[in-house]
């Protein structure tokens, strides 16, 4: 058994730079833990100072799911872990790991997967091997450092109930710091929170009263908590409709009509002939002066359909044209930003507001609306943004969505594709449902989040209870 | 049901050197020939065809050696005829032909070897040096991964930057940096997540691979089929042919085997 006891913590990274003091807070084992926090508020640390404590008593799952493996193998990465965690006599160790790793393969799912090269595996399936991984070297505490943050929201969901089986059926205490705490809230026993530099320890009724009375806090509230006024605030949709909560905002009425500037027209692409078009004769057209969102699941074509549009691949047949050309070398008029921000630094320092800092030191929302500011250098008239909200906290996707919003003031055409449909119905005028290759629907927002029932927010999720 | 694949990595490892290295040190026609049959053979009854492809190669590998020894080389008795006052002699064009032979079945036998001894094959061969294991692991992860990364930042580059301004070779000295600078800011995760799965440098890994009696077996067959060497001649191409197909005898048994055992049920 491992309880925690956290008792004045003072930590410093410089003279003067202190990032939290005085705390006294108890953890049990088998408890859930969710630690809030802004961003550059100290989550990490924390996390990295209890794991120094525990030492190979906890393992430790970091934001980006590939730099934390270490073979070049599933199998052998399972193994290391084992290997690093068992001691005694060479014939005993070795049954032990064996045992460890078929052991973990088989609770995780893995098995399958078992003899395949790690650099095949997608993002979720990498962070999953990281659980996995952590786990076979048997720790009696889990700390997460933001692990969801950089997957999409399906294998995002998957891997918080992973973790929430981890800790309910092995008693795994687990910490764990998360930006997306719809999932995880609620089923929190205990929630952190670090603020002004002190750590507060509160059960999660109280700590959601506690942030319900703050605007800067809010965004550290489930989506629902969020979507209404209500005292105190909901947990979950049930909460929401038992209390006859009314959803505050669904999505923007109309799009504002303007000139068409990216056209696809009859569009067809594939990359691999056997396996059928990805894009099936696709026609779309984004007006300057507003800004689409873009829906779908993984792998329906979305980033396709965006390389295409920036020019990066050529359709099969069809046209792509923007402000009325059709394009003839990649990025004429247009700008795209990548999923992974940091491809776009280039240089070794930032220049403008961040004084010449180097792109890696600033924090995940910075990096964003740096890179953007990159991008943006050649004035563009069609902006295509990747999943620009992935692994953004609520407050750093205000500000973005901000300066898309001015962007947008600016007359320039901006194409979101995102997961993300919280952040979709908020700043797009126009939401978009890919699938099988085709835009299936395409509406003004408020419409779109009305008329869906999966692909829609807790706000309009909740009207349409409240209506029926 | 179990394969020749399937014998410990040593084993294997063993059985493959007593191929190619009689191929390639004893400059012996016979032996060669035999191994280059055997070893097409083989092949073809791995990719379910007749290896056209492989026969031809070797078949042009031979006749190009021939030609190139016979030009160049011009020792020998038998003159063939003169090409500018040099002799073409019988024994160079031959000579040159049996060491096209010998490369082309070790070209086919190398194949095989590494159809057979995979990379994580290999590397349970190398337990005993666990830290070059890992390394090798670790490496492996990475080539891929820094590739596509550079492929990505190119990518990000062609779509963004306004072409004409930055010349071709600093524009990928520009991306080559980039890459650099982002894999050293990401190998800090790494070590750190090495570091707290409980890596410590002193750390054994522990090979999880057996001997059976099956390894016994063929190693001890083998080392009787070593004998060839201290026979005549004629004994050699039949005792190479046999240890060639000692892959294909080994599946012929199993094969049986499995047949019989379906019948009983």
């Amino acid at each position: 058994m491992e309880n925690i006891h956290l008792e004045n913590i003072d930590f410093e990274y410089a003279p003067g730079r202190r990032i939290f003091s005085g705390a006294a807070v108890d953890i049990n084992q088998g408890e859930l833990v969710l630690l809030c926090g802004k961003t550059g508020s100290g989550k990490s640390t924390l996390l990295r100072l209890i794991q120094k404590e525990l030492d190979t008593k906890a393992g430790f799952v970091m934001q980006n799911p590939d730099n934390q493996i270490v073979c070049d193998r599933v199998y052998s990465e399972l193994e290391f872990g084992a290997t690093n965690a068992t001691q005694g006599n060479e014939r005993h160790r070795l049954e032990l790991i064996r045992q460890r790793v078929a052991e973990t393969a088989g609770y995780f799912g893995i098995s399958r997967q078992i003899n395949r090269d790690t650099h095949t595996l997608s993002g979720g399936e990498k962070q999953i091997l990281n659980i996995a991984s952590a786990m076979a070297a048997n720790p009696k505490v889990l700390l997460m450092d933001e692990p969801t943050s950089m997957l999409d929201p399906i294998m995002a969901d998957r891997v918080i109930d992973l973790v929430k089986n981890i800790n309910r059926e092995l008693g795994i205490t687990v910490i764990i710091a998360e930006h997306r705490s719809d999932r995880i809230f609620a089923y929190a026993d205990k929630i952190l929170l670090i603020e002004d530099e002190t750590v507060v320890c509160k059960d999660k009724r109280s700590m959601a009263e506690y942030m319900s009375r703050s605007q800067e806090l809010r965004g550290f509230l489930p989506e629902i908590a969020r979507s209404v006024e209500m005292s105190p605030p909901p947990l979950s949709l049930a909460e929401a409709v038992f209390g006859k909560a009314h959803a505050v905002y669904v999505g923007k009425e109309a799009p504002l009509s303007s000139h068409p500037v990216l056209r696809l027209k009859n569009v067809s692409f594939a990359y691999d002939r056997s396996k059928g078009a990805l894009i099936d004769n696709l026609n779309l057209s984004v007006d300057g002066g507003s800004i689409t969102a873009l829906l779908g699941e993984n792998g329906c074509g979305k980033s396709t359909l965006a390389l295409l549009s920036a020019g990066a691949l050529k359709p099969y047949s069809g046209s792509v044209k923007i402000n009325g050309r059709k394009i003839k070398k990649a990025g004429e008029n247009s700008a795209m930003l990548f999923q992974d921000v940091t491809l776009h630094f280039t240089g070794d320092t930032v220049d403008g507001k961040y004084n010449g800092m180097h792109p890696y030191d600033l924090s995940g929302g910075e990096r964003q609306l740096a890179a953007l500011d990159i991008i943006l250098s050649k004035n563009p008239s069609l902006l295509i943004l990747d999943e620009p909200t992935k692994g953004l906290d609520y407050n750093e996707k205000e500000k973005l969505g901000k300066r898309l919003e001015k962007l947008r003031d600016e007359g320039k055409a901006i194409l979101l594709i995102t997961h993300d449909v919280e952040f979709a119905a908020m700043f797009s005028d126009r939401m978009l449902l890919m699938f099988g290759g085709k835009i299936v629907c395409d509406r003004p927002a408020r419409e779109f989040c009305e008329s869906n029932i999966f692909y829609t927010t807790a706000g309009a999720r909740l009207s349409k209870m409240n209506s029926d | 049901m179990r394969r020749f694949e399937n014998f410990n990595p040593a084993t294997l490892l063993i059985y493959y050197m007593t191929v190619i290295i009689p191929i390639m040190v004893f400059m012996n026609p016979f032996i060669i020939l035999t191994a280059l049959a055997a070893g097409l053979v083989r092949a073809g009854i791995y990719e379910r065809k007749i290896p056209v492809k492989r026969i031809l190669f070797s078949a042009v590998l031979t006749a190009v050696m021939a030609l190139v020894n016979g030009l160049l080389s011009h020792q020998g008795d038998t003159e063939l005829f003169f090409i500018n006052d040099r002799a073409v002699t019988l024994e160079a064009i031959r000579y040159g032909a049996v060491n096209g032979l010998m490369l082309a079945a070790a070209i086919v036998w190398f194949s095989a070897f590494s159809r057979t001894l995979t990379g994580e094959k290999i590397m349970a061969l190398l337990w005993h040096l666990p830290k070059l294991a890992l390394l090798i692991s670790m490496i492996m992860r990475l080539i891929p991964r820094y590739l596509e990364r550079y492929n990505k930042t190119g990518l990000a580059a062609r779509i963004n930057e306004e072409r004409g301004q930055v010349p071709e070779k600093k524009h990928i000295m520009q991306i080559t940096s980039a890459v650099f600078t982002w894999a050293l800011e990401n190998s800090m995760d790494t070590a750190d997540s090495m570091i707290m799965r409980g890596y410590t440098s002193g750390g054994k890994r522990i090979s999880g691979i057996q001997f059976r009696p099956g390894d016994a077996a063929v190693l001890a067959l083998t080392a009787a089929l070593q004998t060839m060497y201290f026979l005549p001649e004629t004994w050699h191409g039949i005792l190479m042919a046999v240890l060639c197909f000692l892959p294909e005898i080994y599946r012929i048994k199993e094969n049986v085997k499995w047949k019989i055992y379906t019948l009983k049920i």
